[in-house]
């Protein structure tokens, strides 16, 4: 059934290639920046940003035109939107406003990302309770890239307008840029009006040191993205498409513990490369992770990972349902609801659903203990017991995140823990592979545990910082991957 | 320093390329075959492959073979770079013997179904460093390289042993630090690749890739008008498999349709599973049988030439 938005043009279209062509480990991206940057240097403020609106444009423009029109509309209702509330007096009718841009972006989210899942599901339950066949209204229509990232930074600034935390932007340029500014736009970090406007609004100057950081910041980048994660994905992918017959349960143990990294060194990769270029321009982005495999529990987790995401989950879903005010089962009602949604943030499927409430869950059996475990100076030995314990139920949660259905995240499960305990030489090979290339990045994050600070290379002696990105170079030249993927969290 | 480390991995490359491998040796030995070939007895014979062929043709046997049959001498090149196809031949072909004017009477190029079409998967990093030169790199990276991404790499390996050879030297580190490294990015290549192949309707011989319907077959054409423009008589030999196979028509009605000629015998000589070393290739017997075969063959094709080419 062909929908009006297909007609309208968003309908899935063979021809146009569905990899994102500017994606930060292609060569073209890295020339399209070239020119971005040199312009950048010559352009006087206000034209920097404006070079800056039509360069994020055409980095979206470049996977797909037509999806332009879905930002123009966040940006044109958020602006205005802004303006409406702050020049309202009565605060019912700012609310009416707020509540505009908030029903404007998520029914843009939920009819381009969520509408056909949610249409199939209710078939699948018509058929499955009552055995009655229909033919569900699907729009068949492209997921635009990175939508569930732009909606969420939008909708935050109408809120903290309406609330108060920040003011409304007097410049549709220069909000437009803060929409759509490319480093972060189709992956994140989520930023805050309150971060970022300012940083867009106000002349900028880079200096050595916002060099120094940015490369560390590109090359670590890179290192995660090409060296770890696309080489943790071959791997991965392949152990998750194994029959039964070809891989033990160990193997599939081992092709968890890859997705983990894999998914790690996605994420982080395009965070820190978003980071690392954003200073280059002199803009200074939240760091979107801080070493999460060494948390001990669910809430230092959430705390060190997808940062930008679990910050705005708790400011703008969680507190408002009532956080922790209430006792602990509203408390954990309130972190079911938010760890829910956003499970369905990340996808529309029910793997990320499940995922969800497995999170969700880990939250709330883990909250009696939360207090002791992040008060507690245990021994080394005994925080490294609990760091893997915790990783291992992290591995779990990645299960549900990476399984094509929730029957092959139980079948892995399964197999796993109870069924099947053999290996083949695909796990020497797999635990190989993460301890030689995913290894050295863990140790970096140690010794940055320890110095309690994200960038402390960048301060370390000429000679060591020049070690390490020999290395890292070395590593990039000759471990490229063996299959290329794409960055995970551009479907999200 | 960034700078300073890549020109020393550069440098340490280019010192390993001409010996990391005997296809690299090979491959470097690919001028001085030319010159063999302008001072070779004729009937020049170049035999034009892959690894079916350096596994599946002794030149020393074909050479005596047909001399014997011709009743005079004849010099047999084997130019059989691993894991390339028509793609690739064709700009090998023309960087290292048209460039150097160095041409044989005949070319027999062995081949397998998915060697001739031009939707083979390509290595450009190869391609561009071990196959071209300066005078097809710009035609080849416009026509072989799909993305700009793929023509950066390309051109970037045309001047960089590092990243031509990089697939080499990654896999040459990583068996060193990684146990099981080879056997592991097999099984994982084929379970990928099973996973995405999708039946071909047909049965053809590879169903790796896309039916013959969808096959074309420019480059084989290319290489054909090349040969020829040179006054060099192709030869296409189907090589034995361990399971009949049968030749694209399409691919047929190509060869046939540019004037080159199809020994196809695939069928001849019947080589048993005992006549492969790997379910692929060619043993030591079926290297012999398949010599024998392909000196008769010539031989017959030769005596029939009025005049031998110049």
């Amino acid at each position: 059934m062909s929908s009006s938005l297909e007609i309208l043009g968003f309908g899935v279209d063979s021809s146009i290639p569905r990899v994102f062509p500017l994606a930060f480990n292609s060569y073209l991206f890295w020339i399209f920046f070239a020119a971005v940057i040199v312009l950048y240097r010559l352009l006087p403020h206000r034209g920097q940003n404006r070079m800056l609106l039509v360069a994020s444009y055409v980095f979206y423009g470049a996977w797909d035109a037509r999806f332009l029109i879905l930002i123009a509309i966040s940006t044109l209702i958020d602006f205005h939107v802004a303006q409406r509330v702050t020049k309202s007096r009565d605060r019912a009718i700012a609310k009416r406003w707020c509540a505009l841009s908030i029903t404007t972006n998520l029914g843009i989210l939920g009819i381009f990302k969520y509408f056909d899942f949610f249409t199939a599901s209710f078939a699948r339950l018509l058929k499955s309770l009552f055995s009655y066949e229909t033919d569900p209204v699907t729009l068949n229509i492209i997921l635009p890239v990175g939508i569930s990232f732009y909606t969420f930074q939008t909708l935050s600034y109408t809120i903290d307008v309406y609330r108060g935390h920040t003011k409304a932007a007097t410049s549709l340029p220069d909000f437009a840029l803060y929409v759509a500014f490319f480093p972060q736009l189709v992956a994140g970090p989520i930023e805050r009006s309150h971060r970022l406007l300012p940083q867009i609004i106000n002349p900028r100057r880079t200096s050595r040191d916002h060099f120094a950081k940015g490369l560390y910041l590109v090359i670590s980048g890179l290192f995660a993205k090409i060296v770890i994660a696309d080489n943790m994905a071959f791997i991965c992918n392949g152990i998750f498409a194994a029959s039964d017959d070809q891989v033990g349960g160990i193997d599939r143990l081992v092709g968890v513990y890859a997705f983990a990294f894999q998914i790690y060194g996605d994420f982080y990769g395009y965070s820190a490369i978003a980071r690392g270029i954003a200073l280059w321009m002199g803009i200074e982005l939240m760091a979107n992770f801080r070493m999460p495999y060494f948390a001990r529990s669910p809430a230092d987790f959430w705390k060190r990972w997808h940062i930008s995401l679990s910050s705005w989950l708790r400011d703008y879903l969680y507190i408002p349902l009532g956080g922790n005010r209430g006792g602990h089962w509203k408390t954990c009602r309130n972190l079911m609801i938010t760890m829910l949604l956003g499970g369905l943030w990340h996808g529309a499927g029910w793997t990320f659903v499940l995922w969800g409430l497995y999170q969700g869950i880990l939250l709330c059996a883990y909250r009696p203990f939360e207090g002791r475990i992040r008060d507690s100076q245990p021994s080394i030995v005994r925080r490294l017991v609990e760091t893997f314990l915790f990783f291992n139920l992290v591995c779990i949660g990645w299960l549900l995140f990476r399984a094509e259905s929730a029957a092959q995240a139980w079948n892995f499960f399964n197999t796993i823990l109870f069924s099947d305990f053999s290996a083949t030489f695909l796990t020497p090979y797999g635990l190989g592979s993460i301890l030689y290339l995913a290894g050295p990045f863990l140790l970096l994050e140690i010794w940055l545990a320890r110095r309690n600070d994200l960038l402390a290379l960048t301060t370390v002696p000429w000679g060591w910082r020049s070690a390490a990105y020999a290395y890292a170079l070395f590593m990039l030249v000759v471990h490229q991957p063996l299959r290329t993927s794409e960055f995970i969290y551009f479907q999200f | 320093m960034l700078a300073g480390t890549g020109i020393l991995l550069e440098i340490i490359a280019r010192i390993l390329a001409p010996t990391l491998d005997y296809d690299r040796v090979h491959i470097h030995a690919f001028p001085e075959i030319a010159e063999e070939i302008k001072v070779g007895e004729s009937p020049r014979i170049m035999i034009l492959g892959n690894s079916l062929l350096l596994h599946g043709v002794d030149e020393t046997l074909l050479q005596e073979n047909i001399s014997t049959a011709l009743s005079r001498p004849c010099s047999v090149s084997k130019v059989t770079p691993v894991a390339t196809a028509a793609r690739d031949w064709h700009y090998l072909y023309d960087t290292y013997f048209t460039q150097s004017q160095s041409h044989p009477d005949i070319v027999v190029i062995g081949f397998v179904g998915h060697h001739l079409p031009d939707q083979y998967e390509l290595k450009i990093r190869r391609l561009t460093r071990h196959f071209c030169s300066l005078d097809n790199l710009g035609s080849c990276l416009n026509e072989e390289g799909r993305t700009l991404d793929e023509r950066a790499i390309g051109f970037i390996s045309h001047f960089s042993a590092l990243f031509g050879d990089q697939r080499t030297h990654q896999w040459g580190v990583s068996s060193a630090t990684i146990p099981q490294f080879g056997p592991g990015v097999s099984r994982l290549n084929n379970i990928l690749d099973a996973a995405q192949t999708r039946p071909a309707p047909n049965g053809s011989d590879d169903p790796g890739i896309q039916a013959p319907s969808t096959r074309t077959y420019r480059k084989l054409a290319d290489l054909i008008k090349t040969l020829k423009a040179h006054g060099v008589k192709p030869y296409f030999i189907p090589m034995p498999q361990p399971e009949p196979w049968t030749v694209d028509p399409e691919a047929r009605a190509t060869i046939e349709e540019q004037g080159a000629t199809l020994i196809d015998r695939s069928v001849n000589p019947r080589m048993g599973r005992s006549d492969f070393s790997d379910g692929y290739h060619l043993g030591e017997t079926g290297k012999t049988r398949f010599t024998s075969f392909l000196a008769s063959v010539l031989s017959e094709e030769l005596s029939s030439m009025e005049t031998p080419a110049p």
